[in-house]
Parts: C-alpha cells; sequence; structure tokens
C-alpha cells in the first residue's frame, strides 16, 4: 500500500513537465531504479527499466507519433514486473501495452490545461505577473495527479494480481510468444531512430556500427561513441570549405 | 503627440539569469493544446517587462498580453528566441521605433525553425546517444547507467538554455542568421549524426536479442539454422527487422501498426518456435 502510493508520487513528479521530472524519473532508466529502490530491488528495477528503455529509444517529445507512451511506460512497467517476478522480455511487453493506454494521459493533461491560458489572459489584462505565474505553476499540478498520478497508485496496487491471473492463464507456448515479442520491440526504437538520424550520404556508418558489432561482438556502447566521434570529426575535417549559397548576395550589405 | 514611452531602464546580467531560470523550470508546465507554451514564455518574460515599465501599467499590460501568444519551440535550442525578445523589449523601452507586430512575428517565425534544429539536435542526437551508452551499463547492472544520464541531461538542457538565451540577447535580431549561416550547424548535425548512427548499428546487436530458433535434421544430421546464418551474417534477423521497421515508417505507416505487425511477427513466431 505505501510503496503504491509512493509509485503514485513518483508519477506525479515524473509528469510535472519540468528538467527535473524529465530527466531525473521520466526515462524508463531512471524510472525504474526508483521504482526498484521503492520495493528494495533497485538493481533489478534498474535493469527492467533499461530494457523497457531500449523500445523507447525512438520516442520523442514533441508528441503526435509515438505509439506507447514514455512515463507510464516504465514506471508502471518496472512496478509491475518487479512485483510479479517477470522476465526482463515479459517486463518489456507489459510496459508497451500499458504505455498504449498510457496515451490518453498525456492527451487529457494537454487537453485540461488548456483552459490556463484564458485564465492567464484574465491576468494579463490586470498586469499580474504573479498570477500568471501561479496559473502556469500550480493548477495543472493537480491535473497531474488526477490523470497520471491516481491511475499509477492503481495500477501499482491491483496490477500484479491482474497480470499474475493472466499470466497463470497463458499456456506454455503463449508465454514462449511473449518471451519473443520483449526481444522484438526494441527493433521499434531503433528503427525510429534511424528515421529520425539516416542521412543517405552517412548510412555506410550504421553499416560499419552493425558490422563490427555483428562480426567482432564489440558492443560496448562508450567505446562505440568515442569512435563515431572521432569518425565524425575526420568527416568534416576532411570536407572542402563550402561557399553557402546566397551568400554572394550578402555584398551589397 | 508621439511621444515615445521612454523609460531608459537597463536590464542587467542577473535579469537574464533568472528569466533563464524561470523559463527552465516553469516553460512546459501547463503545456496545452491552446496555446502550448505561451504562459511559459509569459511567466518568463512577465518580471521584466514590469522592470522595464516601473511607472507605466499600460505598457505592462500590452507587454503581458503580446507574450500570452500561442507559442512552441524546442525549449533549449529555441531560447535563442527569448534573448532576442529580451533584447527587443529592452529596446522597445528604450525608445526605439520597434513595434509590438515586429516582436510577435519574429516569434511566430523563428519558432519553427530552431524548433526543427532543437529538436534534432537534443531529441535525434544527443540523447539517444548518451541513452545509448547509458542504457549499455544499465542493462549489466551498473548505477553508472541513471546517474550519468541524470548528469549528462540535466547538464545539457540547463547549458543550452543559458547559453541560447544569451547569445540571443547580445546578438539581438542577427542572432539566428549567424547561427544559420555560420555553417555551423550543418558540421553538428554531420557530426553527430556519423556518431549516432555507428553508435546505432551496435545497438542493433546489443538490444534486439532475438534468434533464429528453427533446426532440422536432414540424412541423420542436425541442422541448425542458425549456426549457419552465423556463419554468412550474424545478427541478420535483428538486421533485417530494423530495416524492415525503417523502412515501413518512411513510406508512411504509422508506428503504432509497425508496432503491433512486429508484436504479432513475434508472438506467433515464438509460439512456434521458429524464432526465440
Amino acid at each position: 500500500m505505501i510503496q503504491a502510493v509512493f509509485v503514485g508520487l513518483l508519477a506525479w513528479a515524473q509528469s510535472s513537465s519540468n528538467p527535473i521530472g524529465w530527466w531525473l524519473i521520466r526515462e524508463p532508466l531512471m524510472a525504474g531504479f526508483w521504482v526498484g529502490l521503492i520495493y528494495g530491488k533497485p538493481m533489478e528495477g534498474l535493469i527492467i527499466g533499461a530494457a523497457i528503455n531500449v523500445a523507447f529509444l525512438g520516442w520523442n517529445s514533441t508528441g503526435g507519433a509515438n505509439p506507447s507512451d514514455l512515463y507510464s511506460a516504465g514506471l508502471l512497467g518496472t512496478a509491475v514486473a518487479i512485483q510479479s517476478n517477470m522476465s526482463t522480455e515479459q517486463a518489456v511487453v507489459v510496459a508497451v501495452s500499458i504505455g498504449v493506454i498510457g496515451n490518453y494521459a498525456w492527451i487529457l493533461f494537454m487537453s485540461i490545461n488548456s483552459m490556463v491560458p484564458s485564465i492567464q489572459d484574465k491576468y494579463a489584462e490586470k498586469g499580474d505577473v504573479r498570477g500568471i505565474m501561479l496559473m502556469q505553476a500550480l493548477p495543472s499540478q493537480a491535473v497531474v495527479i488526477l490523470v497520471r498520478g491516481i491511475p499509477a497508485f492503481l495500477a501499482a496496487f491491483y496490477g500484479p494480481t491482474v497480470i499474475d491471473g493472466l499470466l497463470a492463464s497463458v499456456p506454455a507456448w503463449g508465454i514462449a510468444g511473449f518471451n519473443t515479442v520483449g526481444k522484438v520491440l526494441p527493433a521499434v526504437g531503433v528503427a525510429m531512430l534511424l528515421k529520425y538520424m539516416a542521412r543517405k550520404d552517412l548510412l555506410v556508418f550504421f553499416g560499419l556500427g552493425f558490422a563490427v558489432s555483428a562480426y567482432m561482438g564489440m558492443n560496448n556502447l562508450l567505446f562505440a561513441a568515442l569512435i563515431g566521434a572521432a569518425m565524425g570529426y575526420i568527416y568534416i575535417s576532411l570536407q572542402p570549405k563550402e561557399v553557402p549559397a546566397g551568400m554572394s548576395e550578402e555584398d551589397e550589405i | 503627440m508621439a511621444e515615445k514611452v521612454e523609460t531608459g531602464v537597463s536590464l542587467t546580467s542577473k535579469d537574464i539569469e533568472m528569466a533563464t531560470l524561470r523559463w527552465w523550470l516553469m516553460s512546459h508546465l501547463s503545456y496545452n493544446y491552446q496555446r502550448m507554451q505561451a504562459g511559459g514564455f509569459a511567466s518568463m518574460i512577465g518580471p521584466i517587462i514590469q522592470k522595464l515599465y516601473p511607472d507605466k501599467p499600460e505598457e505592462v499590460i500590452a507587454g503581458l498580453k503580446r507574450h500570452m501568444m500561442f507559442f512552441n519551440t524546442e525549449p533549449r535550442w529555441g531560447a535563442v528566441i527569448h534573448g532576442i525578445t529580451i533584447a527587443l523589449e529592452e529596446q522597445k523601452a528604450k525608445g526605439e521605433d520597434i513595434s509590438e507586430e515586429t516582436i510577435i512575428d519574429l516569434k511566430s517565425s523563428l519558432m519553427g525553425p530552431l524548433a526543427g534544429i532543437g529538436d534534432t539536435i537534443s531529441g535525434a542526437l544527443y540523447k539517444p546517444v548518451l541513452l545509448g551508452i547509458c542504457l549499455g551499463w544499465a542493462s549489466t547492472g551498473s548505477f553508472l547507467g541513471p546517474l550519468a544520464f541524470a548528469i549528462g541531461m540535466i547538464g545539457y538542457d540547463y547549458t543550452i538554455t543559458r547559453l541560447s538565451i544569451r547569445k540571443g540577447y547580445q546578438l539581438g535580431t542577427t542572432a539566428v542568421t549567424t547561427i544559420l549561416e555560420g555553417g555551423l550547424f550543418k558540421k553538428l548535425t554531420t557530426f553527430f549524426s556519423i556518431m549516432g548512427l555507428f553508435v546505432l548499428g551496435i545497438m542493433v546487436c546489443k538490444f534486439i536479442t532475438v534468434d533464429i530458433a528453427l533446426q532440422t535434421v536432414i540424412a541423420g544430421k542436425k541442422i541448425v539454422f542458425k549456426e549457419l546464418l552465423d556463419q554468412i551474417v550474424p545478427k541478420a534477423l535483428p538486421l533485417l527487422l530494423t530495416i524492415v521497421s525503417w523502412r515501413a515508417i518512411m513510406k508512411g505507416h504509422r508506428v503504432i501498426n509497425v508496432l503491433l505487425s512486429l508484436f504479432a511477427f513475434a508472438l506467433i513466431g515464438g509460439a512456434l518456435g521458429i524464432i526465440k
């Protein structure tokens, strides 16, 4: 009970829409760690959170095209998985499913908040800066508690029982399929990232990274980032100095 | 009659710092469909407007109203707009001939391009690379993962926001053209793209752990398909899944449909024992 309350509070802090919430709690990697701490298993939480996070690598905060909600997937996925002693693969599947429902929390947050600017307009009419700032900071916190905090508490409290019941009724081949889903879903995360990053002329570096890892088994990502940075530096250093189009028009200024 | 509103109040470095802090903490607090970050922008610039017009309440009201207009950008790199706007408001208060329309037009016309730049660098390049590295640590149970991510993101977020506002303020209206025409942005994105794509190639092998489970017995010999394939292209299945999903997204298929297709593929393939 107390633990579920903490999960609810965490859900509130996570979705309070400021850098502290974004970077210390929102990402499943971080949420997993905190939830693990609440349930006395920080390392398990961290590992589960990291596995969930991979499926969300391409998640973008500008909204719109996200298939599943990052906030609830990481937080509640870990909370449910850790209480039910799930494998990380199963946790990813549960998390992504939770996130599909969780998307509605985001839509609710943005919709209910849409009343705020109209109230802020009234304070602007009076020249009341403090009023604008208070309206900016306070009402939306109540919205977050309503659409995030309370549902998270309920999911953390009742979710494991429901999921346990579901799992118990699934046959062995179903569990095998379920586990495979968790190993495949990260492909969506990587594919979404590829969509943002891919430039035809630079795609060879993606192939190079894959080849190095596939054939040599190298999968230390910090090492990879360093090599990647070195290659990036060499690449831009070797490019001829360009004269940007439209530069000559500036002469008349 | 054409009396200029002149107060002569100058902003100090501290005013800019406080505006930065307000924006950094408050930009998205009441993020909404109606006007997105308008309330955040007004909260950022409100106290500055108040300071610029100490005995002109009607100017404060006009200022607050013009900054309650729809606004939405990437909050870090896009804060260049905030710096420029503060500079313009200061000059306007000192009697320069800057109309309200100029300020509104400038904000509206810059928020799109800067969101594009910011989302690319923050969302598609810096964060994924840092996240990839930290996930590598975290998946082995190392607390260095969350620690490095938290420091790396908070540090980046505040530093870029602060620099953007300062640069925007210093350079006034020329800020964005300087950044865009200096070729710096192109170089930065090329650099990050190379680094990101290389790391992404490795992530395919590291994080997509599905494999072929199929095996058969031909003429008394056990044939394990995975071993055969590994001799040609190891990790071919993760690569194939990534590329198929990527092409599908590029062709305009909705991500949720790609996700559900993969879900079904894995569920059926796993249940039948073809993949594991």
